[in-house]
């Protein structure tokens, strides 16, 4: 190796002037690099003659018939000898004439199928010299001319805000490539353009491969290709490169721009008038300072757009006073990237306008047409109503009946364990008996109509119908006053109040905030609402679905009431604009809709399981001592304290400590039940009046949140007064709404 | 067409990026494009109400909501959401 070094006609690769020849005596690096080289042709005693060296950018070598370009910290470490080429070496090496094409394009529109079908296996790959980004090299001949190919990295933009983009414009910048092909999506064109929008501004000519043209047809999407040409003022070639259509027509017209028999004049993106002073001025003050290969116009649009690399650039350029008013000029227009950008955009609305035939019929088209109505505050609105009407209708028809079955299997199978278990003593086979089967049986048995119940809310979040239920519930809450980013907390609160709680860190103001979180727990939760789809057919067996719909709207207007009174008096200057990106209507899908119902059914067992079993066991414990008699239990004992205030609701104590335990988990009120009457169809229906029972539902729907939901409220105000100032504001609205719907109630029906 | 989008947003309390291009006479694509570029330079913030209060959306079965007990139950759908900045609404002079 150091005899290599030592010999002084030895030079390194990157010091040969440009068709110069030479031998490759030597590489030096690991295993890694001189296979890769020995990949590209680059051994010792190979002959090689450099095409291109121009002091920026990989170097372009003829070796072994073939021109592969390599980085300049390759080129370092390979040493040739210039002087005396070997005797094998003296055929001259023929050179074709050569144009070098770049490839520019958006990820995922086809590119690297492109470059693979016009370079077949003439292609090398290596990095950008000094960068860990993927380059791509590769050739073809095509009408007597040698075409090379440079696969630029695909970008969005060239705005250098990524290592691809700065890559892609400063090879177009600094290489001048002879063309610049844009590879764009025929079938997602106007995602596309941004790019065609960029690259019309650099100093290279254009041509447009729209590719995926068979695409964008099956989706009815109809391109006039030579309208699109016309407008844009440059070529366009429709291709279709997966099923390797349109390639001879690209090249073909690549050939006629380079011989000079096509010639374009790019419609490129207008800004302003007043921004265009602005622009004259700032050319004015860079000229002559610019460093090349920049342009002038280019730089200065792209200083007044904001590009952070080029401001470096220029500022380390420019006479101290010159930047000065630079500076300032930026600074007092540091918005014209909304005018620029926009303008970009405008054009890209006025070419698709120009050339693109929509379907008449699309997701997209559908989606707004469905949209006008469910999406209108009012038409939307009963749509909802009906809506949720029929999910519950659904859930009670088919749900109650297979409940109701099921119901009677758990009495079945618990007499059938106090026989199997006869010889044990009376409290080990009342504990599985009326404890574990009566309470978790109990909760288990109405699984069918959860199942139903999670089914229909799968369906809709599946269709795109959800978000769209989300979308009015902010329409109602700007209707009555509750705006602003209260909303999207209470938004979660419908899956569950504690990431509700937890969301309302997006709220800057505290005291909005804390307010904010008092109103979470007025929200029905999936939990709440599972209880209530259990208990309303038990009272209600004929209106269920009307009775539950009824809790629900009436919930809502609580809630909305409430937040009127806040906007008065905390909100009444908040103003914030959101805009929610709705997703389109689609077909649902059954296996979506399977794993929404799994995941939620896995939930509830898993709660089932542990949480419910637990409070089982303890409720169970104090309703059969010590007297084995649940009215003179223990139990009894607290339920005489709660007893005064149920009568003012017309229920009996047992139903009141239904709902009590509810605190633990909510679907704790129906294990309770299960323990203390056993079969729950039977017993309740009976046990009440029609106002009474309106009353434990509606006290049920409004009573305190469960104990995680409390225990995030006192993490997340960090204040004790404020979880008992929303525990007592969820209590006295449940005891208050329930006793008045008690008493209104028997007013009415006498 | 930027600041014209801006205005748009700022005039209503929750529009739909349908609502939009309508009102633009744009496609709804071309709205969601505009608005990501609003983002970038500040004009707009994506705003994420799940959860994990972080400034990146959180998706169900990664990130921030991963370990979270109540995410088979959390109502939060990742859908995007964005609300103008205050440099947003310095550019339309409000």
């Amino acid at each position: 190796m150091l005899q290599h070094k030592e010999d002084k006609k030895l030079i390194s690769l990157l010091n040969l002037e440009p068709g110069s020849r030479a031998n490759i005596r030597h590489l030096e690096g690991g295993h890694a690099f001189l296979s890769r080289m020995a990949a590209l042709g680059f051994t010792p005693g190979t002959p090689i003659q450099v095409i291109r060296n121009t002091h920026h950018g990989p170097l372009l070598i003829m070796v072994r018939g073939s021109q592969v370009a390599i980085g300049r910290e390759e080129a370092t470490r390979v040493f040739v000898n210039p002087s005396e080429p070997d005797g094998q070496n003296s055929q001259p090496i023929t050179v074709q004439e050569r144009a070098v094409i770049a490839l520019a394009g958006q990820p995922n529109v086809g590119k690297s199928t492109v470059f693979n079908l016009l370079t077949g296996l003439n292609q090398h790959v290596g990095n950008w010299p000094g960068k860990t980004v993927e380059q791509r090299v590769g050739e073809c001949n095509f009408g007597g001319r040698n075409l090379l190919f440079i696969d630029l990295p695909g970008t969005y933009s060239l705005t250098a805000s990524s290592e691809e983009e700065r890559i892609a414009r400063d090879f177009i910048l600094k290489e001048h490539p002879d063309l610049v092909i844009a590879v764009v999506d025929a079938a997602k064109l106007e995602r596309s353009l941004y790019l065609v929008a960029e690259l019309v501004l650099l100093p290279a000519p254009v041509l447009l491969a729209l590719n995926m043209v068979d695409v964008a047809e099956q989706e009815g999407i109809h391109i006039e290709a030579k309208v699109l040409e016309s407008a844009l003022g440059i070529p366009v070639v429709p291709m279709a490169a997966a099923h390797n259509q349109g390639l001879d027509q690209l090249l073909s017209t690549a050939n006629r721009m380079l011989d000079g028999e096509l010639t374009t004049k790019p419609t490129r993106p207008s800004i302003l008038p007043a921004h265009q002073m602005i622009l004259t001025e700032l050319r004015t003050l860079i000229e002559g300072h610019v460093p090349s290969p920049y342009p002038v116009d280019w730089t200065a649009l792209k200083l007044l757009e904001g590009d952070d690399e080029l401001i470096n650039l220029i500022k380390n350029h420019l006479p101290p006073e010159k930047w000065e008013k630079v500076g300032k000029l930026l600074y007092d227009h540091e918005d014209a990237v909304l005018d620029i950008a926009g303008a970009r955009y405008e054009w890209i609305a006025r070419m698709i306008r120009a050339a693109v035939v929509e379907p008449q019929v699309t997701k997209a088209g559908l989606t707004s047409r469905l949209d006008r109505y469910l999406t209108h505050p009012s038409i939307g609105s009963i749509v909802l109503m009906v809506v949720l009407g029929i999910v519950f209708w659904l859930t009670y028809t088919i749900g109650a009946p297979i409940q109701e079955w099921l119901s009677g299997q758990v009495d079945v199978f618990a007499e059938s364990i106090r026989t199997w278990m006869s010889g044990a003593p009376d409290w080990i086979i009342e504990l599985f008996a009326s404890g574990v089967l009566g309470g978790l049986g109990m909760v288990l048995t109405f699984l069918p109509i959860l199942a139903i119940f999670y089914f229909s809310l799968g369906f809709l979040e599946d269709t795109g119908y959800l978000a769209r239920a989300a979308y009015l519930t902010d329409r109602w809450m700007h209707m009555m006053g509750l705006h602003g980013k209260s909303f999207l907390p209470i938004l979660l609160g419908f899956g569950c109040n504690v990431p509700a709680v937890l969301g309302t860190r997006i709220i800057e103001s505290k005291r909005a905030r804390l307010l904010t979180i008092l109103l979470i727990p007025l929200i029905p939760c999936t939990a709440r609402l599972a209880v209530v789809t259990i208990l309303v057919p038990l009272f209600f067996p004929t209106s269920a679905a009307l009775v539950a719909w009824g809790l629900v709207t009436g919930n809502l207007l609580l809630l909305l009431a409430l937040g009127l009174i806040l906007h008065r008096f905390l909100f009444a200057n908040e103003h914030v604009a959101f805009i929610m990106e709705l997703p389109l209507y689609h077909l649902p899908n059954l296996k979506t809709i399977g794993l929404y119902v799994w995941q939620n059914l896995l939930g509830f067992l898993q709660k089932a399981g542990t949480v419910i079993l637990a409070a089982t066991l303890v409720i169970w414990v104090f309703s059969y001592f010590p007297t084995g008699d649940v009215m003179t239990s223990y139990l009894s004992w607290i339920g005489q304290v709660l007893a005064p205030i149920g009568q003012l609701m017309g229920l009996p104590w047992t139903l009141m400590l239904a709902i009590i335990t509810s605190f633990v988990a909510k679907e704790n009120t129906i294990a309770t039940l299960g323990i203390i009457f056993g079969n729950i169809n039977e017993v309740l229906p009976a046990l009440i009046t029609t106002p009474a029972a309106l009353a434990f539902l509606v006290f049920q729907m409004l009573f305190i949140p469960c104990v995680a939901t409390v225990a995030t409220i006192k993490q997340e105000t960090r204040s004790i007064r404020w979880t008992l100032l929303s525990l007592g504001l969820m209590l006295g609205l449940s005891l208050g709404i329930g006793v008045l719907v008690y008493q209104l109630g028997n007013l009415i029906m006498g | 067409m930027l600041t014209e989008l801006l205005r748009i947003i700022y005039g209503g309390n929750l529009r739909t990026q349908h609502d939009i291009a309508q009102l633009m006479g744009i496609s709804p694509a071309l709205v969601s494009m505009m608005a990501n570029q609003l983002v970038h330079q500040g004009y707009l913030e994506e705003i994420n109400p799940g959860c994990s209060c972080t400034d990146e959306l959180p998706q169900k079965d990664e990130g921030p909501c991963s370990d979270c007990p109540t995410k088979k139950v959390c109502g939060f759908d990742p859908t995007h959401l964005w609300t103008i900045t205050e440099k947003g609404k310095r550019a339309i002079s409000i």
